[in-house]
């Protein structure tokens, strides 16, 4: 039996689904897991466009739900990677097409057949939102360093934890590391104590992510990029592994020392 | 902005919206208002109703038939009544819109009501009675974003109150953390209510009908305990007692 995480992040741009694209590669790659992707952003789908699987699509989400189509039929075998699929969502309807009831039953019957299910959440609070976390066992969290998109993240934490979603998981992401030395730019303590809840991973800000979204290849296994090492390590810990943060991701000098030496930040 | 027609119902998520004229006898709007009621047979039975009546101040006689002939002849759920009150009676944070009557969701700053306790609490000598049949409400929980907590009587959270979530209590508040969003104590009118945090840095703070924010640029929570209460009409923040 699987997990079914969801990715989501109440604001809208701040890579939910740059996020699901690479965890999946990373999981399917690194992990050699069986995974599902699922888009459930109807009527606004990007995630077959970031896996370069657009032009594959025969059947999507809704499909699945109204019984028009198998499951097994919605299912795009990606290109490139062993054990990674994706269910693409309708862009024809809307969010209302799908509910939390359906989702429920189709996160089940991907559960039995897949590692991890990664269900990539629409921007927002409403309709989308309640359909993507409504059949997750878990919920990964993707912030900015902004204090916008830390607002939202705190709403939607609240929306989960109120639905008894409380295994949630923090990504930092697109953090600029010379912004936050000048000060310019919120830091991972203060974004740590307004939403209290455990961080799997900073990611830098990184162009090689702008590059491959377009290209349609996640970024996850290019070599030396730091925003592509951070999504690695990210994969490892959603795999219940150790990995420390990277050196950029925490705090440098004296200061980082010592407050990972009397425990405030994890080594 | 007059309004011509008597009564204009409006469509709001939860219900409807009725404006009723500020102009001419309220007696007469009233009768407006059954007249439409009365033509719509039982299609406002049941749904969510808001009032507001413009510019005019209502006598406690009228608010009552207002509140009689919503709720009990006509069957809908009023949820409250309001008032575009003129210039010298708005308050600072500038809506221009005062709550005179809070019927089904909590508590706001009533200025209709006059309770014995209210009374008592303004009786000379200035002292503060004991509040010891008040309820106390204990949240073990950080407030997030969006969350609202209404309470008749005093709060207490353990945890932080963060941006964009509120708490509003008739009584006291007291939050074992920060408070990073919105607090509003003595919500009913009481300006004798506190609120006090370990780390005091609200987006707006509000104790009875006083409203306070920080000043602009003031960014940097302090981590002290502090206490908020108003002194002669304004809010003041200090060092909570023992903590100076």
């Amino acid at each position: 039996m699987g997990e079914v995480v969801v990715v989501t992040s109440g604001k809208g741009g701040v890579g939910k689904t740059t996020a699901v694209a690479n965890l999946g590669v990373g999981l399917a790659t690194l992990g050699k897991k069986k995974v599902a992707l699922v888009d459930t952003d109807i009527g606004l789908r990007n995630l077959d466009v970031v896996m370069g699987l657009e032009n594959r699509i025969v059947y999507d989400l809704v499909d699945v739900v109204e019984g028009t189509c198998r499951l097994r039929q919605a299912l795009i075998k990606d290109k490139r990677y062993e054990g990674l699929y994706l269910m693409p969502a309708a862009q024809t309807r809307d969010k209302n097409a799908v509910t939390p009831e359906q989702m429920r039953k189709l996160c089940a019957d991907l559960r039995s057949e897949f590692d991890y299910v990664l269900i990539d959440c629409p921007a927002g609070i409403e309709q989308g939102f309640r359909n993507a976390v409504a059949g997750a066992q878990r919920a990964i969290v993707v912030t900015t360093p902004e204090v916008s998109a830390v607002r939202d993240a705190d709403r939607i934490i609240g929306l989960m934890e109120a639905d008894e979603l409380d295994d949630i998981k923090l990504i930092v992401n697109r953090m600029r590391m010379h912004m936050v030395k000048r000060g310019d730019m919120m830091d991972l303590e203060d974004i740590r104590e307004i939403l209290s809840v455990p961080v799997i991973g900073v990611v830098p800000e990184d162009e090689v992510i702008v590059v491959s979204t377009n290209r349609g290849e996640p970024a996850i296994l290019e070599g030396k990029a730091r925003a592509s090492q951070a999504y690695q390590n990210i994969t490892r810990r959603l795999m219940g592994e150790e990995v420390p943060l990277m050196p950029l991701e925490a705090r440098n000098g004296m200061v980082g020392a010592l407050r990972r030496l009397i425990g405030l930040d994890k080594a | 902005m007059a309004r011509r027609e008597p009564v204009t119902f409006k469509g709001i998520r939860d219900g409807f919206l009725i404006l009723l004229s500020e102009q001419g006898e309220f007696g007469e709007v009233l009768s407006q208002l059954r007249g439409k009621l009365r033509a719509a047979g039982d299609f406002f039975q049941g749904a969510g109703a808001i009032v507001d009546v413009g510019r005019r101040e209502l006598s406690k006689e009228e608010m009552t038939q207002l509140v009689h002939t919503l709720q009990d002849e006509y069957g809908m759920v009023l949820r409250r009544v309001v008032a575009n009150l003129p210039e010298r009676n708005r308050p600072e944070n500038g809506e221009g819109v005062t709550v005179l009557r809070q019927v089904s969701e909590g508590a706001a700053p009533a200025a209709e009501e006059d309770s014995a306790a209210d009374r008592a609490r303004r009786e000379p000598g200035g002292r503060r009675p004991h509040r010891t049949e008040e309820n106390t409400l204990f949240i073990h929980r950080t407030l997030r974003s969006g969350q609202r907590i209404e309470y008749d009587g005093s709060v207490v959270i353990i945890g932080d109150v963060n941006p964009g979530a509120e708490i509003i209590a008739s009584g006291d508040i007291l939050v074992m953390g920060t408070i990073r969003g919105l607090a509003h104590a003595g919500a009913r009118g009481d300006s004798q209510a506190i609120v006090t945090a370990l780390s005091l840095a609200p987006t707006q703070l509000r104790i009875a009908t006083a409203i306070g924010r920080p000043p602009d640029g003031d960014g940097a929570a302090r981590l002290r305990p502090e206490m908020a209460r108003v002194q002669d009409g304004a809010m003041v923040i200090e060092a909570f007692p023992g903590w100076e």
